[in-house]
């Protein structure tokens, strides 16, 4: 082991110690807020308060090691502030629905869009694209309306919905319907077999990793969710843990474990999919 | 194909833990109503009445505001007090009073406003801030 470490100093040149030094500071900069978050989750909700400065809503001072370990505030998430338990399932509440219903409707019109030929289908796509370029907050307002009118306002389908009908997951997707070669599903079709068979016999098994790479990725970002559930809902009962880790009436004295907690899931989703996510990103 | 066992038993672990992460959570939310009120001081809570203990013989009941609180809620010249909070849970807080006259059952305290929800007793000793379950019927 030692001999190996040797070896490769060796051949260390200044180039490549410049790239390693650039590197390491960037992994610092990335995984220190993480980092800070773990660390302070084991500080006490006094020391917590005692690090900002409440009157100026600024650091009092900055501290990345408790001064004594303490569980406090692991206890007050779990056993006396049953409210953020409530709210991280509000947030599994939206997030699982969206990342199956994504996942389907994502694939069909994959390979919808990737392998049929009807009319109109390279427009339909592109008008799709659109979608996809557009930020969340320029469609909230029409949205709200839209919802409003709908009878879906305060309800949570009125974030798993569009969540579902997603142009990201379509356009990530087809690229991964597009690798497959077009003889196998023309073989498929001389033989008799309907649309729907060949989606489910040989696209699906093909996009697996494309599958899992959206899911990762949809799960990201609806478990993040903050603008849309705060616009849409008005029973804070029925708010995320993302919600109340944003607002600024969270409770700081156990927000470093609340998010540890909510960081978790996140975590093993990622760590599961991660092989799936790289092979996907590089067909992009 | 040493990687990969590496890789199939870190991913075991890994969903292992998922499970067990959600398991335990999804535990904790069902019985946090239980673990509520084995964890919660449990206290007794009344609400403060007007009047005046030793009233002078000209005394005017309807012209009198001044307040009458258990002497079991006073704790030297501050009040144990609760404040019902968004989620129909309360904390307790102590509101700072000037005590006009007392007794072994009542103190009567300067006019205060609204009337307040105080605590007569506890099973625990109480903090400001700390969130109470309070026995039903008695609010």
């Amino acid at each position: 082991m030692i001999t190996k470490i040797k070896e490769k100093l060796k051949k260390l040149t200044i180039k490549s110690a410049l790239k390693y030094s650039l590197l390491i500071a960037l992994t610092i900069i990335f995984l220190l807020p993480v980092v800070y978050m773990v660390t302070s989750s084991f500080m006490s909700s006094k020391e917590v308060t005692g690090m900002l400065d409440f009157t100026t809503g600024e650091y009092a001072s900055f501290k990345l090691i408790p001064r004594d370990f303490s569980l406090e505030q692991y206890y007050k998430v779990f056993f006396r502030n049953s409210e953020y338990l409530s709210e991280f399932w509000n947030s599994v509440l939206i997030t699982l629905p969206t990342v199956i219903g994504q996942l389907i409707v994502s694939a069909l019109a994959a390979f919808a869009f990737g392998k049929l030929k009807f009319p109109g289908r390279d427009k339909i796509f592109f008008v799709y694209m659109i979608l996809l370029i557009l930020p969340i907050q320029v469609t909230l307002v029409p949205s709200y309306y839209m919802y409003q009118k709908i009878n879906l306002l305060n309800n949570v389908m009125s974030i798993i919905l569009p969540g579902t009908f997603s142009a990201f997951g379509i356009c990530l997707l087809r690229q991964s319907v597009r690798y497959i070669s077009d003889s196998s599903i023309e073989a498929a079709r001389v033989d008799g077999a309907s649309y729907l068979k060949i989606f489910f016999k040989i696209i699906l098994p093909q996009i697996r990793g494309g599958l899992i790479a959206l899911a990762l990725l949809t799960f990201v970002d609806t478990w993040g969710v903050v603008e849309q559930p705060l616009i849409y809902f008005t029973d804070k009962a029925k708010y995320p843990l993302s919600v109340s880790l944003s607002v600024s009436t969270a409770d700081i004295s156990i927000v470093f474990a609340c998010g540890v907690m909510f960081m978790i899931p996140a975590l093993i989703i990622y760590f599961l999919g991660e092989k799936n996510l790289r092979s996907s990103f590089s067909r992009i | 194909m040493k990687e990969k066992n590496i890789r199939k038993k870190v991913q075991i672990g890994i969903i292992t833990f998922g499970v067990l992460f959600f398991f335990v959570l999804g535990m904790l939310t069902y019985f946090s109503s239980q673990i509520d009120s084995l964890l919660y001081p449990v206290v007794t809570a009344a609400t403060s009445s007007t009047g005046k203990l030793n009233p002078p013989p000209d005394y005017i009941p309807e012209f009198d505001y001044n307040t009458l609180v258990p002497s079991s809620a006073v704790k030297g010249n501050k009040v144990q007090c609760l404040r019902k909070n968004q989620d129909g849970t309360y904390t307790v807080y102590y509101y700072e009073a000037e005590i006009v006259d007392s007794n072994a059952v009542q103190t009567e305290l300067a006019h205060t406003g609204d009337a307040l929800v105080v605590v007569c007793n506890s099973t625990k000793e109480l903090k400001d801030g700390d969130k109470v379950l309070v026995r039903a019927g008695v609010l």
